[in-house]
């Protein structure tokens, strides 16, 4: 069983280096650790490791060289998939950017009733349950509908009902804005506000600088030699333009407002 | 609900506050997990060995070949192994690739694991019932069950014509799979269709393998995420019916996908003026090496051609 009492750290990574057969390392010697109801946000120019990280840390991919230590307990790639996998996905969850590819279920209801009709409660239940999250997220027409034919916005609050259902307490999402109408995204920002305040810890991987200090309190960056650049609460990494301009994030005409 | 008076916060049901219920540790759906892994693989041999042209950049021997010469060679290999019927022929047809591979950088033990332990084996198996005395008479290999077992006279035993011809059929495909593999790994891709369009194959043929070699992998990476997702939210117990359904939908999602990818890659072309003819380059002058190529491997083929009617099994 996993230790959720160890202290408040939920993951600690130690010199993680990840790398793709033959290729060239996407991560290289990476070494943070995330606390019990933290908000962080994971920066960094395209292709510099920001996804690969996201993937190590729900347990999909595991690094070459390197520790991963998630609820006390170290990751380990044979004993994960035959034993721990699945306790593991019920506290870690994971939105993919692609809300398209996440969801796999011929209508709504039984996309989002997937998780909790494995955990045993009766169908009364699960049926409550999804109808109080779909209330939520402003879902309920959709039920019956199939997912493939969603708009952007709704596939992407589909993923979300479908996770959180199973009460993670740890939510990492890629690019949570991508596909989103401003409208979608300032809802999204007040979701996941009222997540934190219940002592969720949020993940994400995102470009949107105008978000991130909506929705975390500390930000690590990435280099393009796929380390990191700095590991700094959110608001006073955006005021270091210098070092955003050298990891190619922004270029010359970028300010940051407060 | 409980609905909280401040309008910056979204209210959440009881049970999101309450302490979640969680799946003991158990092990996982082996059968869905091997799914996963196996595509896994092959996406990743897409990847890093077709995509990144891992092996076809290295200046090495089938590598320095014309593109032409090779499809030409391969199908007269591939001609003469369906012409053929001696085993031995077969066997010897059968380790001209692979020397080919060896002098071509490609590591022997993987390519002769991926060639023959998969597709000519199972072939091998399927073709094992026409291997009997029901099907093909012939002398005794070995018995199943002795005659007069359960009534049958002459009992059921494989004839060593049947267990021959499951043999071919094994080699045959292997054969074909080995040439396949060695020309898609040590050519570029761009390279393989300038060839075909050079050999006259029609242009409709080129473009529609080209939007294939193009899109397999997306749709690929696409079932992998799918995979992946669900891998995600597996956290308790399914039902093996579940998992079948599962496949099915996946291979439905997959096919709409590519309908419509097809739709919007042919808009794209349309838009950057594609005309339903694409442009031709002039294909180089051979060069000496390729006549040489051309000529053992023809003295290779007669040589065999010649052996078959020699040896007599």
């Amino acid at each position: 069983m996993f230790d959720d009492n160890k202290k408040d750290i939920l993951f600690s990574l130690s010199d993680v280096t990840f790398g793709y057969a033959d290729g060239e390392p996407v991560l290289k010697h990476v070494q943070f650790s995330v606390c019990r109801g933290e908000r962080i946000s994971i920066l960094g120019a395209n292709g510099c490791g920001k996804s690969t990280l996201l993937k190590i840390l729900a347990g999909l991919l595991f690094p070459l060289q390197g520790e991963v230590l998630a609820f006390g307990r170290k990751l380990d790639r044979k004993k994960f998939a035959d034993t721990y996998a699945k306790e593991y996905h019920s506290k870690v969850g994971y939105i993919f950017q692609d809300s398209d590819v996440q969801l796999f279920c011929s209508t709504v209801y039984e996309e989002i009733a997937f998780g909790p009709m494995q955990l045993g409660l009766s169908k009364e239940d699960v049926s409550k349950r999804v109808n109080d999250i779909c209330t939520m997220m402003g879902i309920m027409h959709l039920l019956d509908k199939t997912p493939y034919k969603l708009s952007g916005g709704e596939k992407k609050k589909v993923a979300l009902a479908s996770v959180l259902i199973l009460q993670p307490d740890i939510l990492i999402m890629d690019e949570p804005t991508n596909d989103l109408d401003p409208r979608t995204q300032s809802w999204l920002v007040r979701l996941l506000d009222t997540l934190h305040r219940t002592g969720k810890t949020l993940i994400f991987a995102t470009h949107n600088l105008d978000l991130i200090a909506q929705i975390s309190d500390r930000a690590i960056l990435f280099d393009e030699n796929h380390m990191i650049a700095a590991d700094l609460p959110v608001r006073e990494l955006l005021c270091k333009e210098d070092l955003l301009i050298r990891v190619n994030l922004v270029d010359e005409n970028y300010t940051y407002a407060d | 609900m409980s609905v909280k008076p401040d309008t910056k916060y979204i209210s959440l049901p009881d049970w999101m506050t309450e302490p979640a219920i969680r799946a003991p540790a158990q092990p996982s759906a082996g059968k869905l997990n091997f799914l996963r892994k196996t595509m896994k693989k092959i996406s990743q041999v897409f990847e890093n060995e077709f995509f990144c042209e891992k092996y076809a950049a290295r200046p090495l021997f089938w590598q320095n070949i014309d593109t032409r010469v090779k499809i030409i060679i391969s199908l007269l290999f591939l001609i003469l192994s369906s012409l053929v019927s001696n085993p031995v022929t077969l066997v010897i047809l059968a380790s001209i690739p692979l020397f080919y591979a060896k002098l071509s950088g490609l590591p022997l033990r993987v390519h002769f694991r991926r060639v023959w332990l998969y597709i000519p084996l199972v072939s091998f198996f399927l073709t094992l019932p026409a291997a009997t005395n029901l099907f093909v008479q012939g002398k005794v290999m070995f018995y199943l069950f002795q005659p007069g077992f359960q009534g049958m006279k002459d009992g059921l035993y494989f004839t060593i014509p049947g267990l021959l011809a499951s043999l071919r059929i094994m080699l045959r495909a292997g054969i074909s799979i080995s040439f396949c593999f060695l020309l898609l790994l040590t050519t570029r891709w761009s390279q393989i269709t300038g060839a075909l369009m050079s050999l006259r194959v029609p242009v409709l043929f080129v473009s529609i393998m080209n939007m294939t070699y193009r899109y397999i992998f997306v749709l690929l990476l696409m079932a992998n995420n799918r995979m992946e997702a669900r891998f995600l939210r597996t956290v308790g117990k399914l039902k093996a019916a579940d998992n079948r359904s599962f496949v099915g939908q996946t291979t439905a999602h997959l096919f709409i996908r590519s309908q419509d990818y097809a739709d919007e890659v042919y808009d794209a072309m349309c838009c950057r003026g594609y005309s339903r003819e694409p442009a031709r380059t002039k294909p180089p002058h051979l060069q000496r090496t390729d006549i040489i190529f051309i000529f053992s491997n023809i003295l290779i083929v007669l040589f065999l051609a010649a052996g078959e009617s020699v040896l007599h099994v």
